[in-house]
């Protein structure tokens, strides 16, 4: 019972107090719609109509991520920015729980692995919701814009706009699921892994770490780099020899499943000092 | 009855020895005073007893139980340590609320009587956390201690920030937890305090007992 009243106190807490960040996980999913609405504007500006683009073509633009061979620096920046706030929102709220009522609510609960799962629990809620937040965002943008709400892909934007050179014409159905759930899965497992590491080094510290594995993901297309599984446009349903989907799954599933057994175990023992 | 064994206890903190072969009983109807500089180790002894760190070498025992390896925290403990810390959004009584939620074992009639203890009134724990002044924060800290009458209560300074009715309401308090058969265990800067409500006193210099007075123990 004590453990549910922690996980309640976990998720109505973070949530209250990551409402502004997702607020602006919001406007940026904003901004990035209309990113897209006008450049397939130009890029079709000699078209007798601009093709509408579907509620997955404008989640694909936004998480789409950055082909494997960087052209621009500023290539994929939107992806990036996304994945790195989402990392930094989950950033503090564990950790400065203890400095405030969550160090008696702990004592209160008894159990320190409780702790944990209950604060595991609440990064994968939370995380979940950065991407609802994203969803939701694109799909009232399409109602307003009157875009259609379809999960079809349009092929001529990932060639025109995206600028990838696929050996596809038309994409495969799965294309759909690795866009709506690859990203959000290994967002998870890196948000965990952060959280992990925040019980060895300092919460900044982590977040540089771990954003750090992200960069090397831009610039390095490797299976053991967890990011190249969150980018669907390296998806081998989109470029050859590109990221296996399976594979993505099983080792966000790992990364996810390490970082709360490690977490846990190491906060059995873990010194409560004062939290800076 | 609660008893507390602290057993050839050391703790090392990034390499430095900030609790040093500290061995005492403590049990239930005793006020146990801590007393010594800042940085002397009484905030360290007192969270080691409250399971929030865990001794490098030696042994707490809560009734038997083995802190750390029989159980994460004692059973019933109310702490307050140096500044109290609640959410600023919610009133005094929410946050109260929200903390006896997880126990269950208290409804909102204790809730009300431990802020009228600690000398809040029904219109300031109405008031959201952060317009509290550094007294107010402290009464609240105080009656989240001791709200569910825990067997164990831990009192890190009460007295900071207090005026000299709160301090006398400080003295009130601990000795009502003495009284109902409570471990109280005080660290307080002010040495009057501790003489007039302590049954024995421990003085701390860098992490080691190095003296201790009262019942049973000659100065």
């Amino acid at each position: 019972m004590r453990y549910f009243k922690l996980i309640k106190y976990d998720l109505k807490n973070g949530f209250q107090l990551g409402l502004i960040k997702l607020l602006i996980v919001a406007l940026l999913a904003i901004i990035f719609c209309i990113d897209f609405y006008f450049r397939k504007s130009n890029v079709y500006f000699f078209n007798d109509h601009t093709p509408p683009g579907t509620f997955i073509d404008y989640l694909f633009y936004m998480l789409a991520g950055m082909r494997d061979e960087v052209s621009a620096p500023t290539e994929g920046v939107k992806w990036l920015l996304l994945q790195l706030f989402i990392l930094y929102s989950t950033l503090y709220y564990p950790h400065r729980d203890l400095s405030s009522l969550g160090l008696s609510i702990l004592v209160r609960t008894k159990k320190r692995s409780a702790w944990w799962v209950s604060k595991s629990i609440w990064i994968i809620c939370y995380t979940l919701g950065n991407y609802l937040v994203i969803f939701l965002t694109v799909f009232v943008f399409c109602l307003v814009m009157q875009e259609p709400i379809s999960l079809n892909i349009t092929s001529m934007f990932v060639r025109d706009i995206l600028d990838v050179i696929s050996p596809y014409d038309t994409f495969s159905p799965n294309l759909v699921y690795i866009i709506a759930f690859l990203p959000m899965i290994i967002s998870i497992a890196l948000n965990l892994f952060q959280m992990t590491l925040v019980l060895f080094i300092k919460p900044l510290y982590s977040f540089g770490v771990t954003a750090v594995i992200i960069l090397a993901s831009v610039y390095q297309l490797h299976p053991f780099l967890p990011s190249n599984y969150a980018m669907p446009i390296r998806s081998e349903y989109v470029i050859e020899n590109g990221m296996q989907a399976s594979d993505g799954i099983a080792m966000a599933i790992c990364l996810l499943v390490i970082s709360i057994i490690v977490g846990c175990l190491y906060f059995r023992h873990y010194d409560i000092l004062n939290v800076d | 009855m609660t008893k507390i064994e602290l057993e050839g206890v050391y703790k090392i903190v990034k390499g430095v020895s900030v609790i040093h072969d500290i061995s005492m009983t403590i049990t239930s109807g005793q006020v146990t005073g801590l007393r010594g500089v800042n940085g002397s180790g009484k905030t360290m002894l007192m969270r080691l007893i409250a399971g929030l760190i865990l001794p490098t070498k030696g042994t707490i025992k809560i009734d038997g139980k083995v802190l750390g390896k029989d159980i994460s925290f004692p059973e019933s403990i109310g702490i307050l340590l140096e500044n109290p810390a609640f959410l600023n959004r919610y009133s005094g009584f929410q946050n109260l609320r929200m903390l006896a939620s997880i126990r269950n074992n208290i409804g909102d009639a204790q809730i009300n009587h431990a802020l009228h203890t600690v000398g809040l009134d029904a219109i300031s724990s109405q008031k959201k956390y952060k317009k509290y002044s550094l007294g107010m924060k402290q009464r609240l800290g105080i009656a989240g201690a001791i709200m569910e009458q825990p067997e164990i209560v831990i009192l890190d300074e009460p007295t900071n920030s207090l005026d000299a009715n709160g301090v006398e309401q400080v003295k009130h308090i601990v000795r009502h937890e003495k009284e109902r058969g409570a471990v109280v265990i005080l660290a307080c800067h002010d040495t009057d305090i501790l003489d007039e409500l302590a049954d024995e006193i421990h003085y701390l210099e860098n992490g080691a007992v190095i003296q201790t007075t009262g019942r049973g123990h000659q100065a």
